[in-house]
Parts: C-alpha cells; structure tokens; sequence
C-alpha cells in the first residue's frame, strides 16, 4: 500500500489537542491519525530518500490540484529507480528555495502552465535513474563484485550468479554516500514498467474517507483562526473601523487592520465570522472603478479604437482585405469567470522572532516563501512551507495575495499559528478573474474559398504585468505585498517573459500559424482592469480558441463548406493537427448523420504543448434551452506518463469548458461583483454534465501538457453545434444569455 | 449545551446554538473531513448524515440537533468499504477531492432511500458541484455502488 504524507507526521499529531477545550466537555476528542514515517532515511538525492526498512519516499516539488501529479512523478521516479511500487511514498518539499526544486521557467516552486511532466520529466526520470545507480554501486562495493555484474528489479539489486538479492533499505545508508553518476541512463520506453501504463491515483484513498489534508483542514496546536474583507469594490484601502462591537464578541481574539482588509482573529471560524459581520468599515475607493460591466466593455471598444500594440504580422492583410472575394467581420466578447475552487482560499501563518512556517493550497510554494520572508521580515532560509493538498487551483491558487494576507494577520499574533479562511463571498468577491476581453476579426476568403487574410484587433487587461513590483496602480493591496516579496531570480525570470505585451494575451491566435493562412495580423490594446484578474485554467487559450474556432466556423459556413473539410484545408502543411482533428470527426462519427434533433460543432486548439480537437453534439429545446450530450474529445499529449491521470483532465476539462460556456460570467454592479456565492454563480452539475468521451492520440512526440490543453476547443465546439441546430451565431458567453429559439 | 451522537460518539457541547454543525464538526470535534464551500446549502461540500437523511451541515444549527444521531464521512464505514467507498476508488473519482466527501455523503443517502436510483434520479438528487467535472465517474461510480448495495 502506498502512502501519502502531505504534513508531516510530527505537525499532524500535535494538531489533536486544539483550543476547543473549554468548549467541549466530557468528550474524546478523535486523533487524526497518519501513517507511520519511514524508518531511518537516508537522503539519496534531492527527489529520492530511502529507509532502512526498504520505503522509497519521493519528495515532490510540484503541487496535488486534482491533476494526478504525485502520482505521475512518483511513476517517473519510481520506474527508473526500478523501485517496488507498494513501497513507494511520497511527500511534498518544504524548502522551496533549494535550486534543485526549481521548475527553470520559473526559477522557482511553482505548479502551473501544465508544465509538470513537459519541462521536468526527465529532471524526475534522472534522478531516480541517479538513486539507482548509487545503489547499484553500494551493492557492489558490499559484495566486491563489479557493478555490471548487478541489475535490479522491484527494490532489490540482485548478482544473479551469486544468487544474492540485497533489499535497497539494506544500501541505503550506503548508497547517500556514492558520488551521483555525471550522466545517469536512463531506460529505454520499451522497459517502462510503470511510465505509460493507466496507474491508480495514489492519493484516492484519502480522498474517500476524510483523511486527506487540505489546506483549510490544518489544525495545530495553539491555533487560531480568522477571517478577513477586502474592499467590496476590489483594490480599495481601509478608511475607518468601528470593531467596538466586535471585540467583545466570544472567542475574538483579536482584530488586525491592514491597508487593504480587515481581520477578525477567534478560536473558531464561526466566532471569527461573527466578528467580521460585526464590523462597520469605511473604504476608499480604489483609483479605477468600472460602474458596471458595460462601462468595461466601452472602455475596452475605446481602447481598441486607440493606439494598438502589433503581436503578429505577415503579409499585407490591407491589400489581401481589398483583394478579398468575400470578407467577414464580426466582434467577439469574452466575460469574466471565477476559478470557484471548491475548497475556499485559505491559508496558515505562524511568525515568530526569526521565522515563519506557512501551511496552505499552494500552486506556488516558492513565492509564497519570499511572501513569508518580506512580511515576516526574516531570511528565506527560515521559512518552511508546508503544502497541503488542494482542494481545486485552477490558477487562483498560483496567486500569493492570500498567503500574504495570512502572514500579516498572523504577524500580529505572534507565536501564534492563525489558519486564515475566507468566506466563499470573500473567495468570489476578490477573486483574480480570467479577463474579460473584447475582439474584432475581419477575415477573407479568395476565390477558391481558402483563407486569405485575418485580420484581428483584441483588447484584454494584462495579468502578468501585474505580477511584477512596478504592476503599479492596477494592484490590490494584497497583490502589491506579493509582488514586491517575489523571490529574485522568481522577479528575473518574470522580468524576462513579461516585455512590452503579456505573453499570454496572444496564445491560441498568434500561434495558429499550424493553419494555412494568406496574411495574418494581430493588434492589441491592453486596457487597465478594474477588477483583479489572473490565470484560469489555460489562461488565454480559453478565451481566445472561443473566437478564433468560432469565426473559423463563420468562414466555413461563409464558404459553404462543412467545418471539418474547411479545418482539413486549412491544416494541409500540418500533419500532426490534422491527425487529431481526423481522429475525433472519426470517433464522434462526424460524416453519419447525427440522431434526430440532434447537432455536432467542432474545433480544434494548440496549447502549452499539446493539440486537442473536440466534437460536440447538442440540441437546442423549442423554448431555446441548450443542452450539450456528448463531447468526443481527442488529445495528443505526445508521451502519456499515466494513461488514467490523462483521461480523468481530459473529461474534467471538458467537463468545465462546458459549465463556463454555457453558464458562467462574472458581471460587475457599482464596481462590486455581483455573484458572490454559487447561488448566483451557476455551475453545472449532474443533470447538465455530458457524456465525454475522452480519446488520447499518442504520436510518441515529447510530452505536452494535460491539464489544460483539452479546455480550449469545449465552448467553439458547442457554439458551433449551436449554431447547426439554431441558426444563432453565439458571438459572446456565456451561451445562457442568448435567445437560442431557432432562427 | 447540546448533546448529540457523532459516528456513535456522545458529545455534549457548550457552544454557540448557532454556530452551524459543520463548524462544529471541523473547529471543535476535529472532524475535518467535511467540506466548507459555500455556507450557504449551495454546493453539497458539508453533506452529513442526521438521523440517515443527507443534511447540508453549513445550514444546520446545533440548536435543532439535541438528541440526534450524525454521521460524517469519518463514520461511514471504518475502513473505506462502504459500497459508495469501494465504487468512488474502482471508477477512479476523486480528482482534487474537496467535493467527494460530501458527493459521497449525498450519495449514500440516495441509496439509501432509492436503492436502484435512475439517471433522472440521480440527476434530481445529486445537486452538488465539482469544480474538477469528475460527473461522469460520479454517475458511473452510483451505477456501480447500486448493483452492489
Ligand atoms: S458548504 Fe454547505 S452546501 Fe456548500
Ligand atoms: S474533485 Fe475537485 S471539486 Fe470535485
């Protein structure tokens, strides 16, 4: 049986004891228990340590969001280090500025951009390879018999000749001391024991019965708790405080005002909550305050009518206009939407006079260090960081402004550990939305119905500038305290990616160069935003393939070809693509007729590494009310690492594609956002989810991302069967603000 | 002062008659395997059982459970093999997990009451929300715990 250790064994059990006592008499307080720790490790490299008992522990510097991570490093690991699998567990660093932990986009810990498995894979495969290799040598120097004379197998290294098999526990202390080989070799695929295969999720078990530990579970000795507002309208500073009431309320402990929020400190979240609703406070207005969601979009059809940025260009797009036989043109918008992660931001602070240990969901452990560091005002070195599981990401938790936000109420209880959990209207109400965005296109088709020209203009807000300490006036308080505690080479590397434009902006349009395309230009604006905003799960991919599939779409239907022949043109030069679009117009039967009322759209997208193409099938009710059946989605990751963990993203993103599609926007009133809790946010569930039939295309090319490629082509997918079963061309999300009633 | 069983234990509490039994589960019994989402009975994260029926803790106030009987994700089984459990790993469910618990919870209360629930059933019953979208092993997952129940 595997296990997982997310805190360590020693946090854990002193968490049983909590300040509950005077409120619960004559009771057993139930002791959380974890398994056992290892016997006596041995530190064989920076990802592996063995035990004296023969455990395997794999230290894992990404972070477990649902993707499968853990187990998919543990595989990489694990198989090159031929160790026994029953054996093998894992647990989370806790020193994120060792370099060796560091994912070299970043120059940092952090889990994001799907980049776990296509950038780090063979950093994993190495050093597993590298743990194996010094215990080969222990062995031979135990046995006197020279190393090529020993192979392993299942966590033993076994002299066949002498039919000796030694435990790895026995080598282990022998084997930390072996100089790590320069080059270790690795396995060819054809010995992959474990890479490849569909493996069972490591952390499921604990994730049936409660004993996972998410962050908002964290319990320790001593422990406060605390809940914090932020300006109703996001980025605004505390004016006034009246907390008469509030301090003497049960259970405050004490009430922390900060530039941009205010906190209420308590034995327990509801004594905290209770203190909070208690509080009468004045804010000032932040500098930038949009009224409402169309004052936005105005500014934003402003600023495309100003000044633009070129991203992209090639050929002369005004001559090829001109030339044009048939030229279309259209304007897309794209709305806000929430990460919504099921389990709220939160996040556990502990300052004392020369340290500070954080606990929380952390996407980016490596920044929330250095937020530990600059707010706690003590070396990096001495900051632990405990990543627990999270209960969802999605790119909300890769933020650190709830970690700094934690450290600074925790700072004013000292020697004090203060779990800090927001309110889910909290969560909603200051949350870092995927921008909203404004597009126009006018594309063209020459005689033979080819693709001339596109031309596109696009405003969206940026989000990395805000990441960067000179992210100015657009950043919350909060976010200016993390952008300033960045780690240096974190800041150097951002420095580096972040110039004139947000790299981000452009994704899946400046990169469609896979279609064959006469002349292309895209111009940007990047208008300030209101709101806060940040990265969504494929960040701009997910707005931007929305557009680009959908007006691909109108072409087709301009051109009076079928979507998926126009796409297949459009894709001649470029196998790979064309392979993945074939391959779901096969599996979703695309030339058969679909089933009575029944319409199918497709799109295609290209991101973080990977290629998607998805097949919806819809209907559309006579009263207008959509409902998507079925997506047949088909994803070529290049190398698949875990077939299952693959699968399962594969029909989560879709999954989520289609509840943003058809349902999710976040709208602003009096510069307040207006759905704060999953009342007024809708989410799909059960009754409206699809069937989705998840297909991976392994072309055997270097692996690309999983989490979030399979997102982007789900909504022009399903705008595009709306189209073929209504007429209505949907220009704008979500669907459910459009009259679908056949045209 | 409250009392009520939690998983078979007796429990007397001095304690806000407010204060929602999911708090009470999490921040004084330790209990923290049921989920904070919403607080508002909205995504299903807190479902418990009181007395058998799924309950939505985050609504629930201590005030109205003198003498009742809850059972928590803690208690559903003692070593995961509930059906429900046992089909939440074949089927490969969880993803971040932050909702299963009360899915699962939610779930063994349909089954319960409806042994062999329909897909509309279990559309009418099962309203809680997965940021992951792992619905489709959830549907699979009931299907399977049914025909074992
Ligand atoms: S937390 Fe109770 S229903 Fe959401
Ligand atoms: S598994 Fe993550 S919310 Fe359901």
């Amino acid at each position: 049986m595997n296990t997982i250790v997310n805190l360590s064994r020693r946090t854990f059990l002193a968490t049983s004891a909590t300040a509950a006592a005077s409120l619960v008499l004559g009771l057993t307080v139930p002791t959380p228990t974890f398994a056992e720790d290892e016997g006596e490790p041995s530190a064989i490299n920076a990802f592996v340590s063995l035990s004296d008992d023969g455990t395997t522990t794999i230290l894992l510097n990404k972070s477990e969001m649902g993707q499968g991570i853990f187990t998919g490093i543990a595989m990489l690991v694990a198989d090159e280090l031929d160790a026994d699998w029953a054996r093998v567990r894992v647990r989370s660093i806790t020193d994120p500025h060792r370099e060796d932990y560091w994912t070299p986009s970043y120059a940092g810990v952090g889990t994001g951009g799907s980049r776990s498995i296509r950038e780090s894979w063979m950093d994993f495969r190495r050093a597993g390879a590298a743990a194996r290799d010094m215990l080969v040598t222990a062995a031979a120097q135990r046995l006197e018999v020279p190393k090529d004379r020993l192979r392993t197998e299942n966590g033993y290294v076994i002299d066949e000749e002498n039919g000796i098999r030694l435990d790895y526990g026995e080598l282990a202390s022998l084997a930390a001391e072996q100089e790590p080989p320069a080059e270790p070799t690795l396995k060819d695929a054809d010995r992959w024991k474990l890479i490849g295969h569909a493996i069972e999720q490591l952390d499921i078990p604990l994730k049936v019965n409660g004993s996972a530990v998410y962050g908002i579970d964290v319990r320790l000795s001593d422990m406060l708790v605390a809940t914090a507002m932020q300006s109703p309208v996001p980025g605004g500073t505390v004016a006034d405080v009246d907390d008469a009431r509030a301090r003497a309320m049960p259970g405050v402990a004490a009430i922390v005002r900060d530039e941009g929020f205010v906190a209420v400190v308590a034995e327990t979240y509801w004594q905290a909550r209770q203190g909070l609703e208690a509080l009468q406070v004045t804010w000032s207005a932040p500098e930038l305050v949009d009224e409402n969601t169309q004052a936005m979009m105005d500014r934003f059809a402003a600023a495309l009518d100003g000044e633009l940025i070129a991203a992209e260009g090639e050929g002369d797009t005004a001559a090829a206009l001109s030339s044009s036989g048939r030229v279309i043109e259209a304007e897309y918008q794209v709305p806000m939407i929430a990460h919504a992660c099921m389990e709220p931001l939160n996040c556990t602070a502990l300052v004392e006079a020369d340290a500070c240990t954080i606990w929380g969901p952390l996407q980016t452990p490596g920044w929330a260090q250095g937020v530990g560091a600059g707010v706690a005002g003590v070396p990096i070195e001495n900051v632990v960081v405990n990543t627990t599981f999270l209960g969802g990401g999605f790119g909300r938790k890769f933020l650190v402004d709830f970690v700094a936000q934690a450290v600074l109420i925790a700072k004013a209880v000292p020697g004090r550990p203060v779990k800090t959990v927001w309110s889910r209207e909290e969560d909603f109400a200051q949350g870092f939305f995927r921008p909203a965005a404004l597009h126009r296109i006018r594309a063209g088709l020459d005689n033979d119905g080819a693709l001339a020209v596109w031309e596109h203009r696009l405003a969206q807000p940026s989000i990395l500038h805000r990441w960067l300490p000179e992210g100015g006036a657009m950043q919350t308080p909060l976010e200016r305290v993390a952008a300033e505690s960045l780690p240096g080479p974190m800041l150097e590397a951002r420095q580096r990616s972040v110039k004139e434009i947000d790299p981000t902006i452009p994704e899946s349009i400046a990169s469609k160069t896979y279609y064959a395309i006469g002349a292309r230009s895209l111009k940007l604006a990047m208008p300030p935003s209101s709101l806060p905003v940040g990265i969504w799960r494929s960040v701009g991919s997910s707005g931007n393939a929305f557009v680009f599939e959908s007006m691909v779409d109108e072409l087709a239907h301009a051109a009076g070809e079928d979507p998926f022949r126009f796409r297949r043109r459009l894709l001649e030069a470029s196998p790979r693509h064309l392979a993945v679009l074939d391959r779901a117009a096969e599996l979703a039967g695309w030339e058969k007729p679909a089933a009575e009322g029944r319409f199918r759209g497709i799109a295609l997208d290209a991101c973080f590494g990977s290629i998607a193409a998805h097949v919806a099938e819809v209907s559309v009710s006579e009263e207008g009310l959509p409902r998507v059946h079925r997506v047949t989605a088909v994803l070529d990751c290049g190398v698949v690492v875990n077939r299952r963990a693959a699968l399962a993203q594969i029909e989560g993103a879709v999954m989520q594609g289609v509840s943003a599609a058809l349902a999710e926007a976040i709208t602003l009133e009096e510069g307040r956002v207006v759905e704060t809790n999953f009342d007024r946010y809708r989410v799909l569930t059960l009754a409206e989810a699809p069937v989705v039939e998840a297909h991976l295309l392994e072309s055997g090319e270097a692996p690309g991302g999983v989490g979030e490629p399979a997102l982007p082509p789900v909504a022009p997918a399903v705008c595009n069967a709306i189209f073929a079963a209504t007429g209505v061309r949907v220009r704008s999300l979500p669907i459910s603000q459009h009259d679908l009633r056949r045209v | 002062m409250v009392k009520f069983n939690v998983n078979g234990e007796r429990y007397t509490l001095d304690a806000d008659p407010d204060m929602p039994l999911l708090w009470a589960l999490r921040d004084l019994l330790g209990l923290t395997g049921t989920k904070f989402g919403c607080g508002i009975a909205a995504c299903g994260a807190c479902t418990v059982h009181v007395d058998g029926e799924p309950v939505r803790s985050c609504v629930m106030p201590l005030a109205a459970l003198e003498g009742a009987d809850v059972v928590t994700i803690e208690g559903l089984s003692s070593d995961s093999t509930h059906a429900v459990q046992a089909a939440w790993i074949a089927n490969q469910v969880p993803q971040c997990g932050y909702c299963q618990s009360g899915m699962i919870m939610a779930v063994a209360g349909l089954l319960g009451s409806n042994p062999q629930p329909s897909d509309a059933d279990i559309d009418a019953a099962i309203t809680n929300i997965c940021r992951c979208g792992t619905h489709q092993r959830i549907r699979a997952a009931i299907h399977d715990a049914a025909a074992k129940v």
